[in-house]
């Protein structure tokens, strides 16, 4: 399988990752022909180590512009932990990708945290490890036009637009206009609830 | 409320100060992380089963990671910071005041009679966020506007009116950082005791930048307690009148009274000093001590020195000793001609009735800035006042400054040794046959501070007026015209009769020059309460 990448990331996703990919629910996210794929890297420059690509469950974010971004993901096993141990100063970095039949059109860092909190989680049958991390990015604002609402709320006289597409290069300060009903604002906290069952990006206006 | 301790500084009230946080729960919480990663390590070592050994080692990579966080939280911040009043010698630990009741602006507790050492009960101490339970830095921030507001802690206002111990304020609006809320429950306070120092209210004025107190937090109880910054010392607390008889080696030859001006009385001095306690209280004393105190002494002073002299034109002043004591006659401040202070001669035994030779203390109001000046001197027997002072009590601003008094055989006037960056000042140069008095104005808050010629010559304008000795002339008190509003240009005041007088008006520094005939009854340099006899 040939892969295209159109990458601006320093650390390349390899097919070989691709059981670490969350496989999304196709029909629910797909309403065109690209599956959104999220990887989440630990990084191990801090440590004197290699970058390894963790797998994940799921992941909870917040991104703000110029605060600090909170990150939770959910590594479903345990096994990892001589990997995890062995970068304890390690940066989360969350990867979102397109795919397409197969192969890898984009892949783009949407989101960076240095390591806060490793948590172990055990039950009767499964464990857990749940990575925390927090870490401010500033990002230059820009003007982004979007469609496919799938949900319209506003709270407080703010607005809470949640997509199922989100656009990869989209980040908290830009100016999103959304073309179904021409509502427009200013970005001020994206809010991710990803896993392999629901993917909900919520976009919270200033 | 906080724990501060003092780094440096002092000087005019404001300090580096070292903002001390409350990190011991985060120093336990690590403490006890420590003994469960030694745990954890006794069990890593001896686990087989490689899921239990997954597990093992990320609780132990957590709680490493927690103690990092611990680590990062911050025991201190350097901060700079007022004392609400004017306390130029704190030192250790003080207590802070956080207006609103968090860290958005801080002052150091009033710190006059040891009230800003700190008090773990009065100021508490702050405690960082990270260093908290989460559920207690929720519930804390949660509720932190709504406390703010309606048990208020400590607020900034400015004066609008005052009269004697009691003033209005308008509040500096104040909005809590948690959700950007206005905390005050109103935006004036009526009748607002003040409470500073040892002086009160009398230390304020209209527009002063205040802090505010809410006793109990109870928005229906607050005080003034000090300065937002830029603490004002008290008015003129003492005056202390050294006598010296000219008699070396004698054992009393100088003897000392003490008059305490705020409360119109005798001294009732109670000081500690290397161990000892002294208490002053019986007048007058020969205990030269007393000039230890004096110098050590934090509320500042006028200092008249009454000397005896034998020079010709001293020659009523007896070379016995006498004691000049100062009378209070208008105690409520508001000072009127020569009803100010006045000295009157008692012997030592302070019982005779003044006689001829009266010692008076005279309101020396002698620029547009002083509000109110004192000039000690002697009342000759032709009643005329005559020379022998010394120094003048400045109470412009009601900053007590000390100047030294110029004199000669002929005049004698006041001057400004010191720079007080006043409105308008006189002061005096000489030459063999000349005397000139300047009378020197600026607008406000443009530095002069040099007694240099050179350097009246250089400021935007000033008014000069030459005094012969050789001639007779008048300066009898009259009234100052009206209140002058600040920044008034006294030039503008005086342009026109310059004018009409044939003045050099051609100096860029509009630089006014009078005879002696102009000056007589002319202008209000009254004010600077002249002295000599004529000659």
């Amino acid at each position: 399988m040939s892969i295209d990448f159109i990458n601006t990331d320093a650390n390349e996703w390899t097919n070989t990752d691709a059981i670490t990919w969350i496989g999304l629910n196709i029909e629910s996210v797909d309403t065109g022909s690209e599956i959104i794929r999220y990887f989440c890297i630990l990084t191990g420059a801090a440590d004197g180590t290699t970058d390894i690509t963790l797998p994940m469950k799921s992941f909870q974010a917040r991104r703000r512009s110029g605060d600090p971004t909170y990150l939770s993901v959910v590594i479903p096993t345990v096994d990892y932990a001589d990997d995890i141990v062995a970068r304890p100063n390690g940066t989360l970095k969350i990867q979102q990708a397109y795919e397409r039949n197969g192969e890898i059109l984009q892949t783009e860092t949407i989101m960076e945290a240095p390591i806060d909190s490793v948590n172990p989680h055990e039950g009767g049958t499964n464990q857990s490890t749940v990575l925390v991390g927090y870490g401010a990015s500033t990002f230059i604002p820009k003007e982004v036009s979007l469609t496919g609402v799938t949900y319209r709320a506003t709270v407080g006289g703010k607005y809470r637009y949640r997509l199922a597409r989100p656009y990869i290069f989209l980040n908290p300060g830009d100016t999103v206009t959304f073309t179904d009903d021409g509502v427009s604002f200013e970005i001020d906290t994206m809010v991710y609830f990803i896993n392999a069952i629901t993917s909900t990006v919520e976009l919270e206006s200033t | 409320m906080g724990k501060g301790t003092i780094i440096s500084g002092g000087a005019g009230g404001q300090y580096q100060v070292s903002m001390q946080y409350n990190v011991q729960r985060a120093q336990a919480e690590k403490t006890a992380n420590m003994a469960k990663i030694a745990n954890l390590e006794t069990q890593i070592a001896a686990e087989t089963d490689t899921q239990k050994l997954n597990t093992l080692k990320l609780q132990k990579l957590a709680l490493e990671k927690r103690n990092e966080a611990m680590d990062a939280i911050p025991e201190s911040e350097t901060i700079s910071c007022w004392c609400a009043d004017l306390t130029e010698d704190l030192s250790g630990d003080v207590g802070l005041v956080e207006i609103p009741g968090e860290s958005q602006a801080f002052n150091i507790q009033p710190g006059y009679e040891d009230n800003a050492v700190y008090d773990a009960t009065r100021d508490g101490q702050l405690t960082p966020t990270m260093a908290m339970h989460p559920a207690a830095a929720f519930y804390n921030l949660a509720m932190l506007p709504g406390w703010q507001k309606w048990k208020p802690t400590y607020r900034y206002g400015t004066i609008t009116a005052i009269t004697g111990d009691l003033a209005n304020v308008t509040l500096a609006a104040t909005t809590s950082t948690q959700q950007s809320l206005g905390v005050n429950q109103a935006s004036a306070l009526s009748d607002v005791t003040i409470e500073y120092m040892n002086c009160n209210g009398s230390a304020f004025e209209v527009g002063d930048e205040v802090l505010l107190a809410f006793t109990g937090q109870d928005w229906a109880s607050p005080k003034i307690i000090g300065f937002n910054e830029d603490p004002r010392i008290c008015s003129c607390a003492y005056i202390l009148l050294k006598h010296d008889s000219q008699e070396e080696g004698a054992s009393d030859r100088y003897w000392y009274v003490v008059w305490d001006v705020l409360n119109n009385a005798f001294a009732d001095i109670t000081w500690e000093h290397e161990g000892a306690e002294y208490h002053f209280n019986s007048w007058p004393i020969n205990d030269q001590i007393i000039e230890i105190w004096w110098s050590e002494e934090k509320i500042k002073f006028s200092y008249f020195q009454i000397t005896s002299w034998n020079y010709d034109l001293y020659d009523n002043i007896s070379t016995s000793s006498e004691y000049y004591i100062i009378n209070w006659v208008d105690g409520d401040g508001a000072f009127v001609g020569d009803d100010i202070l006045k000295v009157d001669r008692y012997d030592s035994n302070i019982s005779d009735l003044p006689d001829t030779g009266e010692w008076r203390v005279r309101e020396g109001t002698w620029t547009y800035s002083i509000r109110s000046g004192y000039m000690l001197g002697h009342k000759h027997y032709d009643g005329r006042y005559r020379h022998a002072l010394y120094h003048c009590i400045d109470g412009f601003s009601n900053r007590c400054s000390i100047y030294e008094v110029t004199w000669t055989p002929y005049h004698t006037l006041c001057a400004y040794l010191t720079c007080v960056n006043p409105r308008a000042e006189l002061r005096k140069t000489s030459t063999p046959h000349l005397v000139s008095y300047v009378l020197f104005a600026k607008t406000e808050n443009v530095d002069h501070c040099s007694l240099g010629q050179n350097e009246y010559l250089n400021n935007d304008w000033n008014i000069q007026v030459h005094v012969s000795p050789l001639h007779s002339y008048n300066l009898i008190p009259t009234t100052i015209p009206g209140d002058v509003p600040e920044n008034t240009q006294l030039s503008e005041l005086f342009a026109a009769r310059a004018t009409a007088k044939g003045a050099d008006d051609n100096s860029i520094n509009k630089f006014y020059n009078y005879s002696t005939s102009d000056i007589t009854g002319e202008f209000s340099i009254d004010a600077i309460s002249y002295m000599g006899d004529e000659p």
